[in-house]
């Protein structure tokens, strides 16, 4: 099957916007350039609209937070039993028709990736999808073990002091995380042992093969991840790095990828006091490269991921990067920037078209294309919001 | 007195070049060509737009306040019974929330702050500017008194918790209970003085609106069928589920409604219905909708990605803005003091450096009562 998208203005965000075509074929992105003369299944005349790659959400809990009922028996986010539950798998506990899919599909995000919660200093293993109704959950994962995740801060402290006393303070984070890193060497360096999925899962970490996603708000925080991390030789990646804004020179030194946001919660936690929308323009500033703003949904609604942008860039942020913060940056940050993020030949087809320029909040998405397919038309499902 | 000179003013659903004069804090003229004098300030408004200070019916700015980590400034649900009509926001509002100071800083200059939604009656509403350090001088006097209510789960949910009441059949029975009982009291000569009883009082006399947390289409209901029966002036607030069943809404009409917050994720049983696609068949079916953002679950200053979200719709930008301003104004009894640009009312206004659906668009400057106190940029 081919598309044609004819006279769009395109923005490949890997370089400058212009007015011209792209030809889909067989769920890729075979030419995109000023004139495209060939032959198409379907040709879609965008003269006025605007060509994006789908957006790309690099931390939600979609699927495994349950918002049909919201009720303790449809919520997988916090696997409660343990501080460090290292070897639990978003992958299974995805409810594959949740509602923030659809939602997520109507707003032009074509790929999420879906964390285990912030209650754990080691929460678990996330997983990739691409956001395609119309296959089957095993079909649409890209990465089955998408990034390791990991929280600080007052999360773990409250989980884990109302459940069974086993974190009180910020130290006892620190300790857990330390004495986890240590056990799974130990493990390492045996000869004979009994299979262990948390040391398995934990040493991948340590080994660099699978990427460790931090959960910290505040600049101590983060801090306190980079001397952990030193300790055992390994880089982490941040999320939320809502104090980023205090330390940008340290992660832009340290060339550490920061996913940013949600940029306007309610500051019901004292972690998120210093939350401002200027956090992502300071970062770029310092000189932090492929910076990613999150909703997390469902703190915040998926459909707000191009607002935050939009925000971002009224705030500092390169109208560029703003762009970039929601399709190839998140890309890069979860290493799939080689099949996502942008309007570049061979890349899968990603694909939104909008009616106004996409950090305009007033925009409405008017195609989602998965894999070279429409997976959402306004026409004929209406409006999703 | 002070002119505000050539300002593009959100004027009559328009657009227009106009100047407003303003004395003791209200707008004593507003027209094209008002000729100053040496007794006029001059404040020279040209390549900015005004609009009337927004306006939000529905906070908890002040009781629930923002950076204070929780429960040392969490004054937003008396639980201490399910039934507290006797409190008051006003005893429990923080001016200094930071909350407050970014409302006005993004251009609302008017909210009503409401107890929370935990308790069948939650205790007494204020309307307040959202300016100053003393907050009974920061108090708008409503023509009715303001009582909060819930219907439905949320009481169900807090109370059911902590075994007081389980269903939402003794969540009606609560409400008949005391509205009983504020009846016998109120045809008693001789009694000893009940708070509770005065404010549940005043709803039976009509002196007072109830403002009633609802979100499911049963519950909208209960609301319509309780409040029927004992006379009372009422409001749905949240009204998540009102636009689903037209019949019933149909038969609301003269109801006051507040939808909102629509910008938030995590659907529950009472959320399931959210969508702001309410907003669209609800006007269309003739309501004078108002939005709120129940700050701080929305904070006031990301109030305006409501407006924009609306804007999807491409419903009448005229209705929409309504919705923030006059709407809302309505609801409190308030229409002749706030929420439009007019001879006579308070000089609150929101100005801003473009049109306030464009992202890029910043409030430059808030007025109250013709004093500059705030905008984002300063």
């Amino acid at each position: 099957m081919s598309i044609l998208i004819k006279n769009a203005t395109i923005h490949p965000v890997t370089s400058k916007e212009f007015i011209g075509d792209l030809l889909i074929d067989n769920a890729k992105i075979v030419d995109c350039s000023h004139k495209i003369y060939a032959h198409a299944d379907e040709i879609i005349d965008a003269t006025g609209l605007y060509c994006y790659p789908g957006m790309i959400e690099e931390h939600c809990h979609i699927g495994v937070h349950g918002e049909k009922t919201n009720q303790a028996s449809d919520n997988d986010t916090n696997e409660w039993s343990d501080p460090i539950t290292a070897q639990v798998r978003a992958l299974d506990g995805v409810k594959p028709f949740d509602p923030g899919f659809k939602e997520a599909i109507g707003a032009g995000v074509t790929t999420l990736n879906i964390y285990p919660g912030s209650a754990n200093p080691m929460g678990g293993i996330g997983i990739t999808l691409k956001n395609d109704l119309t296959v089957t959950y095993e079909k649409r994962i890209i990465k089955e073990e998408s990034g390791f995740k990991m929280a600080m801060g007052e999360n773990p402290k409250r989980a884990h002091s109302e459940n069974g006393n086993k974190i009180i303070t910020r130290m006892a984070t620190a300790e857990k995380i330390r004495s986890a890193f240590r056990k799974a060497l130990d493990y390492d360096k045996k000869e004979e042992k009994p299979y262990d999925m948390q040391c398995e899962a934990i040493l991948k970490v340590l080994k660099g093969e699978l990427q460790a996603h931090v959960h910290a708000h505040q600049a101590d925080d983060i801090m306190t991840v980079l001397r952990i991390f030193d300790e055992f030789g390994i880089k982490p990646s941040f999320e939320h790095t809502t104090e980023g804004h205090l330390v940008a020179d340290e992660l832009a030194k340290r060339d550490i990828k920061c996913a940013v946001g949600p940029l306007f919660t309610a500051r019901y936690k004292m972690e998120v006091n210093r939350r401002t929308l200027k956090t992502p323009g300071i970062l770029e500033k310092a000189g932090v490269k492929d910076i990613t703003l999150i909703t997390d949904h469902p703190v915040i609604p998926i459909n707000n991921l191009p607002i935050e942008a939009a925000l971002a860039c009224k705030n500092g942020l390169s109208k560029e990067e703003a762009l970039r913060s929601i399709t190839i940056n998140p890309a890069i940050n979860l290493g799939l920037d080689n099949r996502i993020g942008s309007l570049d030949i061979d890349k899968d087809a990603d694909i939104i078209i909008t009616d106004r320029e996409l950090l305009d909040p007033t925009h409405r998405v008017l195609y989602t294309f998965v894999n070279g397919k429409i997976a959402y038309s306004m026409k004929e499902e209406g409006l999703i919001i | 007195m002070i002119l505000f000179k050539n300002g593009k003013c959100w004027y009559d659903g328009e657009f227009k070049k106009l100047d407003i004069l303003v004395q003791d804090g209200r707008i004593k003229e507003i027209a094209s060509g008002i000729n100053p004098d040496e007794t006029m300030e001059l404040i020279d408004m040209d390549q900015k737009t005004i609009y009337p200070g927004f306006i939000d019916p529905h906070t908890h700015v002040g009781v629930f306040e923002e950076k204070a980590g929780g429960f040392a400034g969490n004054d937003v649900n008396e639980t201490s019974s399910p039934a507290t009509a006797g409190v008051r926001a006003l005893d429990g509002l923080n001016p200094l929330d930071p909350g407050i100071m970014e409302a006005r800083n993004a251009g609302y200059t008017t909210v009503c702050v409401l107890p929370g939604s935990a308790n069948v009656i939650g205790g007494e509403g204020i309307v307040i500017k959202t300016t100053g350090t003393v907050v009974d001088e920061m108090v708008v006097k409503t023509p009715k008194k303001i009582v909060k209510m819930a219907f439905g789960r949320n009481p169900q949910w807090y109370w059911g918790g902590r075994k007081t009441l389980y269903t939402r059949l003794q969540v009606a029975a609560i409400v008949r209970d005391n509205l009983n009982k504020a009846k016998d009291y109120m045809n008693k000569d001789e009694k000893e003085y009940d708070y509770n009883m005065e404010v549940l009082s005043g709803l039976l006399k009509k002196e007072s609106v109830a403002r009633v947390h609802v979100a499911n289409l049963e519950d909208i209901e209960t609301i319509k069928r309780i409040m029927e029966e004992y006379d009372i002036l009422y409001t749905l607030e949240h009204a998540t589920a009102l636009h689903t069943d037209k019949e019933v809404a149909e038969s609301l009409k003269d109801v006051p409604v507040v939808l909102g917050p629509i910008n938030v994720a995590g659907k529950s049983y009472q959320t399931y219905d959210l969508t702001f696609k309410s907003v669209q068949i609800l006007n269309e079916l003739g309501f004078k909708l108002s939005m709120m953002t129940d700050a701080p679950v929305i904070p006031l200053n990301f109030g305006v990605i409501q407006m924009w979200l609306i804007d999807k719709l491409r419903m009448n930008r005229k209705d929409i803005l309504e919705m923030f301003t006059i709407n809302p104004a309505r609801v409190l009894g308030l229409e002749d003091e706030v929420g439009s640009l007019e001879k006579g009312k308070c000089a609150d206004f929101a100005v801003a450096n473009g049109d306030i659906f464009d992202v890029n668009t910043s409030i430059i400057d808030t007025y109250i009562a013709g004093v500059r106190v705030g905008g984002e940029l300063k």
